[in-house]
């Protein structure tokens, strides 16, 4: 009897044993599934608030190489080929009749808004005013008059990066030294980020002068270094000042009959127009 | 460390974030200057790109963040509670650790709020895990483990730890 009873007794601890082990086996997976179901929503909660912030936000900065980067070349070049460039700065013939001076900030967004065409959106995403193309293409390629670009601090100093209103601007007139300003100053505004951000920096700045065609890059990069051009920045400013310009893009018109009422702001078209006529 | 003092350093720390959320969000709706020793370096990262998700403030996603965690850890000490503060911290701490490395590789300076937020995030982390491995709602037998035995007094604890997973 007794030792049917042990046997008994064993039977039942042992099943009681086993029963508890799987228990146990069973709530650790339970909780193993719900810990991983846990972590699998963390991770796409955390790669979806990274592709948004990293995506939808995004300064304009193009990549060199991609089709972006390509397409901005391409219509930067197709507005510039063929013009001739001089010193200071000078788009279109020296010698032409009217001289339309830019003052700009390379990161005001107005200014992006008065350089874009009317098919490109502009770093606040609307499209540009398309005035500077007209400009360009009706009156300095056919040489009637000249595009001169001036500094003029606005936007930088506002944002989060206002240390780099000199190297920027002198960025674009080391292109200069090569006769391509011009054409840095049209890439950066093609690919301009929103303003007051901080996408300005010495790799955005080399960015553009390797997309420039024909730029020596090492000659820009040297040329960085030259004193001389942040001091030209500087007496930008103070001729600006001077004048008593105070938002840009500030355009002034001059001709043979003396010089148009500066037109700060975007002008349109029909204004600039107007401003050129009345000095012809 | 125990549970409970282990459960009220998280909700200490919880709170610090709240009010730094709370104090980063009110700097960006003010529009003012957050409070910052190093320079610019805290404008620079609260005007960058990088705080706004979507046009949201990151740091209004931040306070709201923080006020689930705290809400989680005054629930009552559940499985499902403590599941909530570890998604939650984890989720904070993934994306602190992504704007940090923002911070450093493309806006090229650190905010001092951000950082502090960044650590409170990964400590709240360590203490989300170390406190979901460490507690179980499982009731725990009292009694000696149930071997085998031919006295029928065994048969209490058995039960006991059966009943568990009922």
């Amino acid at each position: 009897m007794a030792s049917r009873a042990e046997a008994k007794a064993k039977a039942r601890a042992e099943r009681i044993e086993f029963e508890r082990k799987l228990a146990e086996a069973t709530r650790r997976k339970q909780r193993l599934a719900r810990l991983g179901g846990v972590v699998a929503i963390a991770a796409i909660a955390i790669v979806a608030a990274i592709v948004i912030s990293s995506g939808g936000n995004a300064a304009k900065p193009v990549k060199l190489g991609t089709p972006g980067a390509t397409a901005v070349e391409k219509r930067v070049d197709s507005l510039l080929n063929g013009i001739p460039e001089s010193g200071n700065n000078t788009l279109g013939k020296p010698t032409a009749p009217i001289q339309v001076t830019e003052y700009g900030d390379l990161e005001c967004s107005a200014c992006d808004d008065f350089a874009l065409a009317t098919t490109v959106n502009t770093s606040d995403g609307t499209p540009g005013s398309g005035v500077e193309d007209q400009l360009i293409n009706q009156y300095v390629k056919t040489g009637q008059a000249s595009l001169v670009y001036r500094s003029l601090d606005t936007a930088t100093s506002r944002g989060a990066t206002p240390e780099e209103f000199a190297p920027q601007q002198a960025a674009a007139l080391a292109a200069g030294l090569q006769q391509k300003a011009w054409y840095y100053i049209e890439l950066f505004y093609n690919e301009q980020g929103a303003e007051g951000s901080t996408y300005v920096d010495q790799q955005y700045l080399d960015t553009l002068a390797r997309q420039v065609p024909g730029l020596n890059y090492s000659q820009w990069l040297s040329a960085l270094n030259d004193s001389s051009l942040t001091a030209q920045v500087q007496s930008d400013q103070t001729t600006a000042s001077n004048a008593n310009l105070q938002s840009t893009p500030a355009i002034v018109v001059k001709g043979p009959k003396g010089q148009a009422q500066p037109i700060q702001g975007v002008p349109t078209w029909p204004q600039l127009q107007a401003a050129i006529k009345s000095v012809d | 460390m125990n549970a409970v003092i282990l459960r009220r350093v998280m909700i200490g720390l919880t709170v610090l974030g709240v009010a730094l959320a709370a104090y980063l969000t009110y700097v960006h709706y003010a529009g003012i200057k957050p409070v910052c020793t190093a320079g610019a370096s805290c404008l620079k990262v609260q005007s960058s790109q990088w705080a706004l998700l979507d046009g949201v403030p990151v740091a209004l996603i931040g306070l709201i963040g923080y006020v689930g965690i705290l809400g989680s850890l005054l629930a009552p000490d559940r499985e499902e509670a403590r599941l909530a503060t570890l998604g939650l911290t984890l989720i904070g701490f993934g994306f602190s650790a992504y704007l940090t490395y923002r911070e450093l590789f493309s806006i090229h300076a650190v905010c001092e709020e951000c950082a502090t937020s960044a650590v409170f995030l990964t400590l709240l982390l360590v203490g989300a895990v170390t406190r979901y491995l460490i507690a179980s709602d499982a009731p725990r037998a009292t009694g000696p483990e149930p071997v085998a035995s031919t006295e029928p007094a065994a048969k209490a604890p058995a039960s006991a730890t059966l009943s568990a997973d009922g």
